[in-house]
């Protein structure tokens, strides 16, 4: 990995709110950490989408305070739901609107379940799958990476 | 009202964008509740046919986050186009602002000059507002995965609403303003350019199109999210995926999403 993207990757970590950051390019590996005295603020920075992509290599904004693997154990079993792109997750049709789903709601195949933006492209993103919401995973208004857990249908 | 002379005509809309029906199917609506809602009612077109809906007057037209859109009889042109993707293909990254290069396009073809691009897509005139963009992504059961892209441009100011100078429409620059059907074929015939390059190479290709349109380029600009979190910083111009580079404390930094603003000096 050459110097340029390692501060570039810097940067990026010390202008978000992520807390840790781990990118793996072949066999090497880069483990970025920051140490976090108050809360992350709220960023609209994401971390590029190809890099994004690399395994390991985010932390859900939503959990940047805690442990991921405390927050992984945590997880109910079912259907993770994914973000199919980069972008800020919107869990209502509108700022004023009632949320698309709760927890404990069942929902069915195709029921809208948020709203993924990047660039003003709305992506409304249906449930695949039949079954109860056990969790949700980000909160709303936050950034997604690509691929990143939003939801748990069990 | 629409002036019967100004009702939008499907033989000239054709005409004007040059497209056979093999890959372009119009569909026109005295009214209707929102071009983007109703053209999902329409069937899915098949894979490299340009679906377009027109409608004379829209009763609730939406535009990003549960916004309203006005439109006012002849006075403007909503419409909807919408386009089917390959199965499996990416999140269309940049989608919304190489729609946005089609419609100035469009206008730039029909002798309208002094139009730019407001990160992501809106569509400035001198400035001012002239017209608004929303895309919408939706998959079906099946897995295809369609584009909408919902337009409103004003042709003519609303006499019916206080003069506002955030507000353009065409007649500030051509008097008489274009014909509609004209405008909509010509719009036709960009969009269905843009979304088959688009197709094979993505936002890249628009990339520059973009750029030479930036409104912003050079001027700092503030960035607001819906959650109140703020960013300032010079609008360098955007990535290969559509994404704002800013450039703050001498960094670049990408931006996603949120409204864009001049910095007040």
């Amino acid at each position: 990995m050459d110097l340029r993207k390692l501060k570039k990757l810097i940067d990026l970590v010390q202008e978000s709110g992520i807390s840790e950051l781990e990118v793996t390019e072949g066999e090497e590996k880069v483990r970025i950490a920051k140490h976090v005295v108050a809360a992350p603020a709220q960023t609209l920075v994401h971390v590029p989408a190809g890099i994004a992509a690399a395994p390991g290599a985010t932390v859900p904004a939503a959990a940047a305070a805690a442990p991921a693997a405390a927050v992984e154990d945590a997880q109910p079993e079912g259907k993770v739901v994914k973000s199919p792109m980069v972008g800020t997750f919107y869990r209502a049709p509108s700022p004023e609107a009632k949320n698309f789903v709760e927890l404990g709601q069942s929902v069915s195949v195709g029921a809208p379940l948020c709203i993924i933006e990047a660039m003003k492209l709305m992506n409304e993103i249906d449930s695949d799958a039949a079954g109860v919401v056990k969790a949700i995973l980000v909160e709303n208004g936050q950034p997604v990476e690509f691929g990143q857990p939003l939801f748990i249908i069990g | 009202m629409i002036n019967p002379d100004d009702k939008l005509d499907g033989a000239r809309i054709r005409a004007a964008s040059g497209l056979s029906e093999q890959r372009f199917v119009l569909e026109l609506r005295d009214a209707c509740p929102s071009t983007n809602s109703t053209i999902l009612e329409l069937a899915l077109p098949a894979r490299g046919v340009l679906q377009l809906l027109a409608c004379e007057s829209q009763t609730a037209g939406r535009g990003r986050r549960g916004r309203s859109w006005l439109s006012w009889g002849s006075g403007s042109l909503t419409f909807s186009a919408r386009w089917q993707f390959r199965p499996g293909n990416a999140a269309p990254a940049g989608l919304s602002l190489a729609a946005g290069v089609a419609v100035a396009q469009a206008l730039e073809g029909m002798g309208v000059r002094g139009v730019a691009l407001k990160w992501p897509n809106d569509i400035l005139l001198d400035g001012a507002k002239l017209g608004g963009i929303l895309t919408e992504l939706a998959t079906d059961s099946a897995g295809a995965m369609s584009a909408v892209i919902g337009i409103g441009l004003n042709l003519r100011h609303n006499d019916t609403c206080l003069p506002d100078v955030s507000i353009a429409a065409l007649d500030d620059v051509l008097q008489p303003p274009p014909d509609r059907s004209a405008l909509l074929g010509a719009c036709a015939a960009q969009l269905a350019a843009m979304l088959e390059a688009f197709a094979s190479s993505g936002f890249a290709a628009y990339r520059q199109a973009w750029q030479a349109r930036n409104a912003h380029v050079g001027r700092l600009v503030r960035v607001s999210g819906e959650m109140g979190a703020e960013r300032e910083g010079l609008c360098v111009g955007v990535d290969d995926d559509g994404a704002m580079l800013i450039e703050a404390h001498g960094q670049p930094v990408r931006i996603l999403s949120g409204d864009v603003t001049l910095r007040p000096a």
